[in-house]
């Protein structure tokens, strides 16, 4: 009885609190909040602006207005500080990754508020978007047939003054955002790209974070653009795997040899066939080079269900039969993925030009794609215009906040040995592999409830995490019919 | 002034000291919560929680895949059946039969038919048979989209049109089936709790010879009246307030964010609705009071007043599942109330207008029916009926 | 001093016009201070009617009923307030202990404060209950019971005290208890009236009789006045005699 009383009583003084800071910021910063549907989420959420300055250090200046989404907690009677989702890319637009989020942290979402911000750049924060892949072509073109007239335009097309979007300002943004909606202390998940966000957050407002998960680690130490050795490491990884299944070695029991093959052949000479267009039903041309291929099979590294059919795909291409490859392709034809405009712009800018020759003749040195991986930053880069951040920005981040790091295995982007980067620097910290995951493991694992365990725990060290022992081992499949 | 405070406090003492009654006629307050509760609990447990169901499957060796899928939604072999268990599902013996060219027939990419043999007459069989149903279907379609993407297809052809429900509820709305039942209890806790008292200080009074004495004092009707109206309703205050309490309290033992949604009662809002049925439990015993005085006896008095508990149950009810809704059903005692009530549940507005409106006219009745009593005490009609 | 002049009361059937019953039918009497006036008459005659007039819970067709001057049809509450009632059936707040259900009835009748408690002491003193009052009445014995009901009707010490067959149901010890108050009371010049059936009671208690029937006044005096009158030696003889017939001693 007590205990009601008194959480009532709290209840009541923060509603107060909370309407009293959210008018007075209205009247200061120009936020608005309103119901609104996202995406497929069937009950209303709560959609916002919140104009900042472009430039922070000229606060009178040119303003956006950063979009963001608070997805309410469902049971809002005790005050939870609210976890906000760092999204990916860079470049990925978090209001717009409202459905999966809304599932993955339905647990989270029982007693705590979840904020979805659109990092500037993204989605409806004035995107930096570029329409360099045409649209019915994903099948006919290939990677290398960019034109630098088409980067060039798409730089020139951008409004505002892009180096402004930068890492560091997304956090200011994102730290206003926290304050605009009158909470003192914020959780932070950040996964992929999200993790190096995340970290920035750490070391610019440490006072502003609860806690901190760190979902697939881009960590500073570690340049991100370089994925030549995790993706062989990923690749490997799953041709050991089939070999150690049965029914996949049994299937394919040359597998790493055809996939040297298949890549030597198209290396050779790009395949060129007549097929129809997967969505389309149409006669179109598929042509297929070496950078093609092995950089579709590393999309499909990311991912559980991509990776089942790896072994099948190359077996089937090794075959002449790129049917499966292009039904691959067809997964995500078509859909904008990231706002390739902010990816480039920060990554050429932050991570780039940290890069020596030998780190990339290093990372060259593979069995899997090459320095295939390098090429869109050749390509791109040298369009983007030029800024660099502050010396602090590539410090390690040592605040001594709760902080959860969680690595899959099999990732071929972020592999585990980026998060022991992190889980060296960071004091209250744990780091967890997931033995048979790939990239970002709270995304599709048992990893999201270890992540609402934290929350309320905050002690990274004693979490049970019993549940990623179930996680089956990675299987494939073997025949285009399915199996058993 | 004297003699109200005389009549009032005689109300009370009588009330109060008559534990078993009092505690009958609180009692469903202190019930309304526990049934809310078991309510929303078998709720949950039907719409999310997944208990294990095991299944007698002949041919399981042939699909190991299948199993695999099926234990991941909790669908288990019965041989795995733990003993507690046991003759439940031998009762309800739900039987899946695998054929034994499973394998043969998915890589010729050929239909495979699994059958299903169970009691559908049975109620405990229709949720374990929904759900591996849909596993099954679920299982099938994964396997249907692979093989039309290794195909070439883009398998996003598969689902040409697709409706997206969105939900115009306020985003904090609380509004499911508890508060509805919430709603109502709270009404019938208005009707319910001063019933006894109502009928006891009135047909009980007159036949303990009491009342023709009290009539013969020198005080006037409309004092009676209000003492025994006030007695009354308090005791049906008390139990709407029961409920309130009572059900916050115990809404914690129950995970209604299973079902994506929430109760809680905040202290405004619980004296917003205490005010909003006071009105309402005084109109309650008016009605108690007035239906008793006629009776010709304390049985008839119970049988009949009895009958009036129907109405505040049935017009929210009613009103609930009305779908268009005339403007003056606002202006009402109880359906007025309900909705407001509703409304606050929903987390929307509360229509000021209509809570003044409902509450003025609520006592404007009251108030009629006081007024009509009083006269009617001193009608030749009731004082022939004393004895 | 109780007056009743003339009364008239019909109880009309709304549905069969024919079955109208005339109760009281010009019935007038006087009920003097100092004095206990008996009202005798067989079923039916007209007594509870007469009463519940007089009490104003009955409007009279006809004629009217003064209490120490006021007309109870025009200020019942007022007229009341110069009553104490003593019912014939002894209906008690059973939750109530004996003291409290005195207390309700003295506030009722306007009291308070140190008079109240004053009176109450008293009223519980003069009929020698006071190791009852604070029981709950339920339970109570009957001569008990008539006891509370006596301190209650009395305990704002009325001018007029109106009993209804009072001695219906009590022992021979209550009834004592009732007829030295009843005494008393006389002595400190109340007035009294008396409705009941018991000829030796009202023969040995009251100063003054009056006979009703059929609604009417039928005789009235002193009970050797009605004997004599009647030409009877017994009370009850008379009583047959001077009603007409011996229908209520039948019923």
């Amino acid at each position: 009885m007590k205990t009601m009383w008194k959480i009532i009583w709290k209840k009541v003084f923060t509603l107060g609190l909370l309407s009293i800071s959210v008018m007075s910021w209205a009247n200061d910063h120009k936020l608005t909040l309103e119901n609104c549907h996202l995406g497929e989420i069937r009950s209303q959420v709560k959609c916002g602006k919140l104009e900042v300055p472009e430039n922070y250090q000229k606060p009178n200046g040119d303003k956006i207005a950063v979009n963001f989404a608070v997805l309410p907690a469902i049971d809002d009677s005790e005050y939870k500080a609210p976890l906000m989702f760092l999204a990916g890319g860079p470049g990925q637009a978090a209001v717009e990754l409202a459905t999966v989020l809304n599932r993955v942290f339905s647990e989270v979402r029982k007693t705590r508020d979840i904020i979805l911000v659109d990092q500037r750049g993204t989605g409806k924060s004035s995107a930096l978007s570029c329409e360099f892949e045409a649209v019915d072509s994903v099948y006919s073109t290939l990677s290398d047939a960019l034109d630098p007239q088409e980067v060039k335009d798409c730089v020139s097309q951008f409004k505002g003054d892009v180096t402004q979007y930068n890492s560091e300002n997304a956090i200011r943004d994102f730290d206003a955002i926290r304050a605009a909606l009158g909470h003192e202390k914020l959780n932070i998940y950040g996964g992929s790209y999200g993790t190096r966000a995340g970290l920035v957050f750490m070391r610019m407002f440490p006072d502003s974070l609860e806690t901190v998960i760190l979902d697939s680690v881009g960590p500073i130490e570690v340049p991100i653009g370089l994925f030549g050795q995790s993706g062989a490491r990923s690749f490997n990884l799953l041709l050991e795997n089939c070999k150690k299944s049965a029914p996949c070695h049994k299937a394919f029991p040359n597998l790493a040899q055809e996939f040297q093959a298949v890549k030597a052949r198209l290396t050779k000479e790009p395949v060129s066939i007549d097929i129809l267009h997967p969505r389309l039903g149409t006669p179109t041309k598929l042509v297929i080079d070496n950078i093609k291929f092995t950089g579709n099979l590393r999309f499909q590294l990311y991912g559980m269900e991509g990776r089942s059919m790896v072994p099948l795909v190359i077996h089937q291409a090794f075959l002449g039969n790129y049917q499966p490859l292009t039904g691959l392709m067809a997964r995500t034809e078509g859909e904008q993925l990231v706002y390739t405009g902010l990816l480039f712009n920060i990554i050429c800018n932050e991570d780039i030009p940290r890069l020596s020759v030998a780190d990339k003749a290093a990372d060259a040195n593979n069995n899997f794609d090459g320095k295939d991986s390098h090429l869109a930053w050749e390509l791109v880069c040298p369009f983007f215009p030029e800024y660099r951040p502050s010396e602090d920005f590539y410090q390690s981040v040592t605040a001594d906040i709760p902080t959860l790091i969680l690595s899959g295995n099999l990732d071929p982007v972020t592999p585990p040995s980026n998060g022991e980067f992190s889980a060296k620097t960071l004091p209250n910290s744990h780091h967890i592999i997931v033995e048979n995951a790939s990239h970002t493991v709270a995304m599709s694992t048992c990893a999201s409830d270890i992540v609402n365990e934290f929350l309320t725990s905050k002690d990274p060290k004693a979490l049970d995490e019993s549940c990623l022992k179930d996680i089956p081992q990675e299987s494939f499949m073997t025949s285009v019919n399915g199996i058993q | 002034m004297i003699q109200f405070k005389a009549l009032l406090l005689k109300e009370y003492r009588e009330t109060f000291r008559d534990k078993r009654a009092l505690m009958v006629a609180l009692g469903f307050a202190f019930f309304a919560p526990i049934m809310i509760m078991g309510m929303a609990k078998i709720m949950i447990e039907k719409l999310v929680d997944e208990p294990p169901v095991y299944v007698k499957f002949t041919g399981a060796e042939f699909a190991p895949k299948l199993m695999l899928h099926l234990a991941d939604n909790n669908l288990l072999n019965f041989v795995d059946v733990p003993e507690d268990e046991k003759t439940t599902w031998e009762k309800r013996n739900i039987a899946i039969e695998i054929p034994a060219d499973y394998a043969k027939n998915m890589a010729e990419g050929k239909p495979i038919k699994l059958h299903l043999q169970a009691d559908f007459t049975d109620k405990a069989v229709k949720p374990p048979v929904r759900r591996i149903n849909s596993a099954i279907r679920e299982f099938s379609l994964s396997i249907g989209y692979k093989r039309l993407l290794l195909r070439g297809v883009d398998v996003r052809l598969l689902n040409p049109v697709k409706l997206v429900e969105q939900d115009t509820a306020e985003p904090n709305a609380t509004f499911i089936l508890i508060s509805m039942m919430l709603g109502i209890y709270l009404m019938l806790a208005a009707f319910m709790s001063g019933l006894s008292v109502a009928i006891d200080s009135s047909a009980g009074e007159r036949e303990r010879n009491v009342l023709e004495m009290l009539l013969c004092q020198p005080v006037s009707t409309l004092k009676i009246v209000l003492a025994k109206l006030i007695g009354a309703s308090t005791i049906a205050f008390i139990g709407v307030v029961l409920v309130l309490v009572l059900t916050s309290l115990s809404v914690g033992f129950v995970d209604l964010t299973k079902i994506g949604a929430t109760f809680s009662l905040d202290m405004s809002t619980a004296i917003f609705l205490m005010l909003l049925l006071l009105p309402i439990c005084f109109l309650a015993s008016a009605c108690q009071l007035f239906v008793a005085f006629q009776t010709k006896s304390f049985k008839e008095a119970q049988s009949t007043v009895g009958m009036l508990i129907g109405i505040p149950a049935f017009i929210p009810f009613v009103v609930s599942m009305m779908d268009d809704r005339p403007e003056w059903l606002d202006w009402l005692p109880i359906s007025g109330q309900s909705l407001i009530i509703e409304s606050v549940f929903k987390g929307v507005d509360v229509n000021w207008l209509a809570v003044f409106a409902t509450s003025g006219v609520t006592i404007a009745i009251t108030a009629a029916l006081v007024l009509a009593l009083a006269k009617k005490l001193k009608s030749e009609k009731v004082v022939m009926a004393l004895s | 001093m109780i007056e009743v002049n003339n009364l008239h009361k019909s109880f009309i059937d709304k549905k069969d016009k024919k079955n109208t019953v005339k109760a009281l039918d010009g019935l007038s009497f006087t009920a003097k201070d100092g004095e206990i006036t008996g009202i005798l008459g067989p079923n039916g005659a007209g007594k509870t009617t007469c009463l519940r007039t007089l009490y104003g819970l009955l409007a009279a067709d006809e004629g009217h009923v003064i209490i120490d001057g006021i007309n109870v049809a025009e200020d019942p509450l007022a007229a009341r307030a110069k009553l104490g009632i003593f019912p014939d059936k002894f209906g008690l707040y059973e939750r109530l202990t004996a003291y409290e259900q005195i207390d309700y009835f003295a506030s009722i009748h306007g009291m308070s404060g140190a008079s109240k408690k004053q009176a109450i002491a008293q009223v519980l003193k003069d009929l020698d209950m006071e190791d009852l009052a604070h029981r709950k009445t339920v339970g109570f014995s009957q001569g008990q019971r008539m006891k509370v009901t006596l301190a209650q009707s009395l305990v704002h010490q009325p001018q007029n005290f109106v009993l209804d067959e009072p001695t219906r149901g009590l022992d021979v010890m209550s009834t004592r208890v009732l007829r030295n108050h009843l005494a008393k009371f006389k002595a400190k010049g109340h007035c009294i009236l008396f409705s009941s059936h018991v000829m030796q009671e009202v023969a040995a208690l009251c100063d003054r009789v009056i006979i009703v029937a059929n609604g009417k006044l039928a005789a009235q005096g002193t009970p050797q006045e009605l004997c004599d009158l009647a030409g009877e030696e017994h009370l009850e003889d008379a009583f047959v005699k001077l009603i007409g017939s011996d229908e209520g001693v039948a019923a």
